[in-house]
């Protein structure tokens, strides 16, 4: 942008700037008592409350007793401290600050052609109400969920964290959206590191602009190949506090109401928070069922083709026979029948994501006669595998979270079985726990070190022990403030 | 990345998995100590004790030069050209083991599963897995051996548990009943197959913590590991029996296939193979991995990822064409590989070992003041 000063006052220039944009209003009255002072109001329609404006803006100003205008500085102090109501006011005279602010919502109060405005935050704008998260619903615990809105969003956060160690940084993203990003921490729990890594990686990124947090979370991956997610995500401002009080950072974005969790590790996947509202012997439960969930969304298929291609002796006469019995006049090979069967049931998944609800119905009606019975009677593939598939897809949305990741390791696994049998398999996972063993975020190894089965590190990861016992927090998250507890002198603020 | 290349730690804990696993490898399936027949056991447990003074060796060399490998330390004492003379001679020796245990793992898999399958197609599956891992390095590895141990053990266990019915305690009776020296005949083998193979560890334990971490993690190692392969070769010989052990290519393989429970659970062969891929993929990795790192070393590489790839394809080369088939295969494993590892595991580390001492006695003599440490500093 160019200097003004001496061609054009910042007020000129705006106008100038903004000319084909018809929201840009500019306002211009002057004072009652001296009608020689004359003032210019800038604001945009629609992202300002003129109610606001006018109650304690114009009418004040209006109807104030001014008469010295020879010191406009002056003017503005006077105007800014004594005359104007509202509660968020500053002075700014840089151009570039000015048509931010505008831009943001505030609206900027000129005086004659004078470079300085007065800056008064009138920001106000249509908000979705807080409401249950459609993607995160519990049964019992809170129910609030973020909003599109960065305010919003803190003061969910700050009305659950009433400490002064919450620390908000800002930062700015996107050369053309200008995104408000903060990074929330508790000062004394969060790893220096992790944060000072968080702020060098968010430092480094180059976008024109971000509309999603997940634009962020793969611009500031440790490993940005891999299928698996190192940094979490939430929409559940108890989830964020609750991983915040396990010192990890927290990064939100304005615009979308899904905040970040650094670093995530591969346990998250199978942590709900609902496990921490509810009976531990239940929560652990839970948890065990996600993780049978986990491996049979991911291996069913697979070992299903081994089976039936390689291993038949390792089932039982009795199954192996009806199974074969109703395999007899199918014309695919298994592999072949459980690609089908797994990419159609992919396809009405996707459909029915993007699908109005209304046609909703007619999917799942059709859905269910295609992969149902129709499929079996019509001898395209045979009723086991119709078995396989619904178990890998009712399965598949145990952990949620993990669907990209869960097809593409189905997929594998489904190959490398078909190649050769079991071991292929275990080729297969071998292969996804070397990956996983080697993936990082932000420094911490992604599969902690559960291991080594200690109950330090393997205590909030299968089970989900009584909160009496959960004194520590995680391990390697929090390495320099593991007590939860502070007052507890024995092993408060160890350093290992 | 937080990670320097080169700078790898593992903890002593990690070092035990990964040596237990190591030792597991393909002992498991192959067995070992068959000459001393239903006196076997008794041949590992002396084997395990007789052991014990070798692996010390080779925690004392390390020791020496913590955060050191072999190479560097063959380096370090014979000057460039005999270290790495002799370093050739290791990677050899790891290389060609490596190759032994992809050649076991096609034979297994192409005898009890795979028959029509080309045993070529899971060898360069398994190996290309290998050397994924041997790029991910150590510390990874390590973490993995966490968890695959877990896998191995509780199978080890069920099994264990489910086999008893099958278990018969007069196929060990009477103990020594045909002598002592025929009791003690697998000794041999059960050294040099598979304790004394953990030397391969020496060229890449430089990633220790601390100078006493090769006597933490040799000794245990030695003992759990070698406790396990008593147990197996226990359970085999009660389950088949002295005269079935002989007829069998892979005793566990047979011992568990006889696991019937309700006409339900059986068939459950696959435990074994689980148990073996799972040991097999750790041990061909730190073969893979001593021998790069070495190759690295003799050819002044920073980085021995890059050969990670075709070192490990020449051993899947080296490991189709060693054997003509799986009868040469047994024959060479139980006959000559005693006699062929044993410069390799005892006579080189042993001189090795005396030479280092005497230097180093050489070195403190003179000047009395300083220390072991001082010395290992420098």
């Amino acid at each position: 942008m160019k200097k003004t000063e001496n061609a054009m006052s910042n007020l000129a220039y705006i106008k100038n700037l903004f000319a084909k944009d018809e929201t840009f209003t500019f306002r211009e009255f002057c004072c009652k008592n001296d009608p020689t002072i004359e003032f210019c109001i800038v604001f945009i329609e629609g992202m300002t409350d003129k109610t606001f404006i006018h109650d304690q803006i114009i009418k004040p100003v209006t109807e104030a007793e001014l008469n010295d205008a020879s010191d406009i500085n002056q003017l503005l102090n006077v105007l800014s401290k004594e005359i104007i109501s509202a509660a968020n006011v500053h002075q700014n005279e840089k151009l570039e600050g000015i048509i931010q602010n505008l831009l943001s919502g505030s609206s900027a109060l000129f005086v004659k052609e004078f470079n300085k405005a007065i800056i008064i935050n009138t920001a106000d704008w249509e908000k979705r109400s807080i409401s249950e998260p459609e993607s995160e619903k519990t049964v019992t615990g809170p129910r609030e969920g973020f909003v599109e809105d960065i305010n919003t969003n803190i003061m969910l956060l700050r009305r659950k964290l009433k400490t002064s160690k919450l620390k908000l940084r800002f930062r700015e993203i996107g050369t053309e959206t200008k995104t408000r990003v903060c990074i929330c921490f508790i000062d004394n729990i969060a790893d220096k590191k992790i944060i000072e890594e968080v702020n060098k990686r968010i430092k480094k990124i180059e976008i024109d602009g971000i509309l999603d947090s997940e634009y962020l979370q793969e611009l500031i991956k440790d490993t940005p190949l891999t299928p698996f997610k190192t940094t979490g995500f939430t929409e559940r401002p108890d989830v964020v506090v609750g991983k915040l009080l396990e010192g990890r950072v927290a990064i939100i974005c304005d615009g979308t109401p899904v905040a970040i969790t650094i670093p995530f590790t591969f346990v998250e996947y199978f942590n709900v928070n609902e496990d921490y509202y509810s009976n531990f012997y239940y929560a652990t439960l839970n948890r065990v069922i996600r993780w049978i969930g986990f491996f049979l969304a991911s291996s069913v298929p697979a070992i299903y083709v081994a089976l039936i291609t390689f291993h038949q002796e390792m089932l039982p006469t009795q199954l192996l026979l009806s199974i074969s019995a109703s395999r007899q006049n199918v014309p695919f090979p298994t592999l072949v029948e459980a690609i089908l069967m797994l990419f159609v049931f992919e396809l009405l998944r996707e459909t029915s994501v993007r699908i109005p609800t209304v046609i909703g119905q007619t999917i799942s009606i059709v859905g269910a006669l295609v992969i149902g019975q129709a499929a079996v009677e019509a001898k395209l593939v045979s009723a086991p595998m119709i078995i396989v598939a619904a178990i890998t897809g009712i399965t598949s949305f145990v952990t949620p979270k993990m669907q990209g990741e869960l097809i593409l390791t189905r997929l594998v696994f489904l190959f490398a079985a078909s190649f050769v049998g079991l071991y292929g398999y275990l080729f297969g996972v071998i292969g996804m726990f070397i990956h996983l063993a080697s993936l990082r975020s932000f420094g911490i190894p992604y599969m902690l070190n559960i291991g080594t089965l200690r109950p330090a590190d393997a205590k909030d990861v299968m089970l989900r022990v009584p909160w009496q016992k959960m004194r520590s927090r995680p391990k390697l998250v929090a390495q320099h403030n593991k007590n939860r507890i502070t007052n507890d002198k024995e092993t408060g603020d160890k350093v290992e | 990345m937080w990670l320097k290349l080169n700078t790898e730690k593992i903890s002593d804990i990690q070092g035990i998995k990964l040596m237990i696993l190591f030792i597991f490898g393909s002992t498991l399936v192959m067995g070992t100590g068959a000459e001393a027949e239903r006196d076997m056991w008794l041949s590992i447990v002396a084997a395990i004790l007789l052991a014990i003074p070798l692996l010390l060796v080779y925690s004392r060399i390390l020791s020496l030069f913590p955060g050191k490998d072999l190479f560097e330390i063959l380096e370090l004492n014979f000057g460039k050209f005999f270290g790495k003379l002799t370093s050739l001679l290791f990677i050899w020796f790891s290389f060609h083991l490596g190759a032994l245990v992809i050649r076991n793992f096609g034979e297994f898999i192409s005898t009890v599963a795979l028959p029509e399958t080309p045993k070529i197609v899971p060898m360069i599956i398994f190996t290309l897995l290998c050397i994924w891992g041997a790029k991910a390095g150590i510390e990874t590895l390590a973490k993995c051996s966490e968890y695959f141990l877990i896998f191995a053990i509780s199978l080890i266990l069920l099994f264990g548990l489910l086999v008893i019915p099958n278990m018969d305690i007069d196929n060990i009776m009477p103990i020594m009943g045909n002598g002592f020296r025929k009791a003690m005949a697998g000794v041999f083998s059960a050294i040099t197959f598979p304790f004394g193979e953990t030397v391969v560890f020496m060229l890449i334990f430089s990633s220790l913590r601390d100078k006493k971490s090769s006597f933490r993690v040799f000794i245990p190692a030695l003992l759990l590991g070698g406790l396990v392969v008593v147990y197996i070769s226990l359970r085999n010989i009660m389950v088949l029996g002295p005269s079935t052990i002989k007829a069998v290519y892979f005793p566990s393989y047979s011992a568990i296939s006889r696991v019937n429970i309700g006409n339900f659970l059986q068939r459950m062969e696959i435990a074994v193979t689980v148990v073996f891929i799972l040991s097999g993929f750790i041990k061909v990795t730190v073969c893979l991995l001593g021998a790069t790192k070495g190759m690295a070393r003799v050819l002044g590489f920073d980085d021995y990822r890059i050969l990670v790839m075709p070192i490990g394809l020449l051993m899947v080369n080296l490991s189709y064409i060693v054997y003509k088939d799986i009868l040469e295969m047994f024959d060479w494993a139980f006959k000559v590989w005693p006699y062929y590892a044993l410069p390799f595991q005892v006579i080189l580390p042993v001189m090795i070992w005396i030479f280092i001492e005497l230097k180093q006695r050489a070195k403190n003599k003179p000047k009395k003041e300083l220390t072991a440490a001082d010395v290992n500093a420098d």
